[in-house]
C-alpha cells in the first residue's frame, strides 16, 4: 500500500528510473522514491540493477568542474545594478564609492568628540567694562582716538 | 551569491567545455539578474532562473560555434600536472568529459542539470522547456550513450582510480 502522492514501482519501472536518474535516490522522482527503495531492499535483482547504475554514477563523478576564479566574482559584483539604497546614496554622492565620504564624515565626528572630551576647560575671567576700556586706551593710544577728530 | 555563481559557472563549463567562455556566460547571467532585481517576484527561485538564462546563453554559443564551422566539441583542458595518481585521475576525468561532450546537446544538458547540478526532474524539465517524460527520455539516452562510450574502459578505469 502506498501513501497519498506516492506511486507504486515494479521492476520494469525501477529499471527505467535507474536508467534515467542513476542510483542515487535523491535524483529519483519524489513520488516513486519510497516504493523504489523498498523494492531494492526486497529484491536481489533490483539491487543488482541499482549496483550497475551506481558504477556509471561513480565514473561520472570523477569529473569535477573547476572553481570559478576570484576575478569572476569581482567582475560580477562590479556589474551589480544599484539597489534602491545605492540610488539614494548615489544622488547625494555621485563622484564615486559612497563609503569614501561616509568614512571621512565618521572620522571627523570621532575626532571632534575625542578632542571635545579630552581638551581642558577654558575659563574667561570677568574684568568688567572699565578694565577693557583701560586696556584699549593703553593699546591703541590717543592717536587713534577718533573722538578727538585726529 | 558565491554559491550560485559557482554552480552557474560549473554548469556553463560542462556545457561548453571552456573555462573562459563559462566565466563569460556566468557573468552575463548575473548581469541579467541584476537588471531584473527591481521587478523580482518573491516566489521565483534565483537558482532556477539563473540556470535557465545560462542554459539559453550556452545554447546560443554552441549554435554560434556550429554556424562558424567550428567544432561543437569543447577544447578540453589538459590535466593539471601532479603526482601520478592525480594525473591518472585527471586523465580519467578527461575521458568522461569527452564522452559527455560527444552526446547530443539536449541529452548532455539533461545529464548536466540532473546529475551534476542535482536539480529535480521537474525543475530541470522546466529549464529545458520540455515535459518530465521527455526529460526522462533524454536522460536515459544520454546515460546509455555514456555507458557505450565508456564501455570496455569502465572496469579498467575504476580499477585504476580506486
Amino acid at each position: 500500500m502506498t501513501r497519498q502522492g506516492e506511486r507504486p514501482v515494479n521492476l520494469a519501472r525501477l529499471a527505467e528510473i535507474l536508467d534515467a536518474y542513476g542510483a542515487d535516490p535523491r535524483r529519483w522522482p519524489v513520488e516513486e522514491r519510497v516504493a523504489a527503495e523498498k523494492l531494492i531492499a526486497e529484491s536481489a535483482e533490483a539491487a543488482s540493477l541499482r549496483a550497475d547504475a551506481a558504477a556509471l554514477d561513480k565514473l561520472m563523478d570523477l569529473s569535477t568542474a573547476p572553481a570559478a576564479s576570484p576575478e569572476l566574482m569581482a567582475r560580477v559584483l562590479a556589474g551589480r545594478a544599484p539597489t534602491a539604497a545605492d540610488g539614494w546614496l548615489a544622488m547625494l554622492w555621485p563622484f564615486g564609492p559612497v563609503w569614501q565620504p561616509l568614512s571621512a564624515m565618521a572620522l571627523a565626528t570621532v575626532l571632534g568628540i575625542a578632542i571635545g572630551a579630552t581638551a581642558p576647560d577654558i575659563v574667561i575671567p570677568d574684568y568688567g567694562d572699565s578694565a577693557i576700556a583701560e586696556a584699549e586706551s593703553l593699546t591703541l593710544g590717543p592717536a587713534l582716538n577718533l573722538d578727538n577728530g585726529l | 551569491m558565491e554559491a550560485h555563481l559557482g554552480r552557474i559557472h560549473a554548469f556553463a563549463w560542462r556545457m561548453l567545455g571552456d573555462a573562459a567562455e563559462a566565466e563569460d556566460v556566468a557573468q552575463d547571467a548575473f548581469l541579467r539578474l541584476w537588471r531584473q532585481a527591481g521587478k523580482w517576484r518573491a516566489e521565483a527561485r534565483v537558482g532556477t532562473w539563473l540556470h535557465r538564462v545560462a542554459h539559453n546563453l550556452c545554447i546560443d554559443r554552441l549554435r554560434q560555434r556550429r554556424g562558424d564551422g567550428g567544432e561543437e566539441l569543447p577544447d578540453l583542458p589538459d590535466p593539471s600536472p601532479g603526482p601520478a595518481a592525480d594525473q591518472q585521475r585527471a586523465q580519467v576525468a578527461r575521458r568522461i568529459e569527452a564522452a559527455l561532450a560527444c552526446l547530443p546537446e539536449r541529452q548532455r544538458t539533461a545529464i548536466v542539470l540532473v546529475h551534476y547540478q542535482e536539480l529535480g526532474n521537474i525543475e530541470a524539465a522546466g529549464i529545458m522547456g520540455v515535459s518530465v517524460e521527455a526529460m526522462e527520455s533524454l536522460l536515459s539516452r544520454g546515460r546509455r550513450g555514456l555507458r557505450e562510450a565508456l564501455a570496455g574502459l569502465r572496469d579498467d578505469l575504476m580499477g585504476d582510480v580506486q
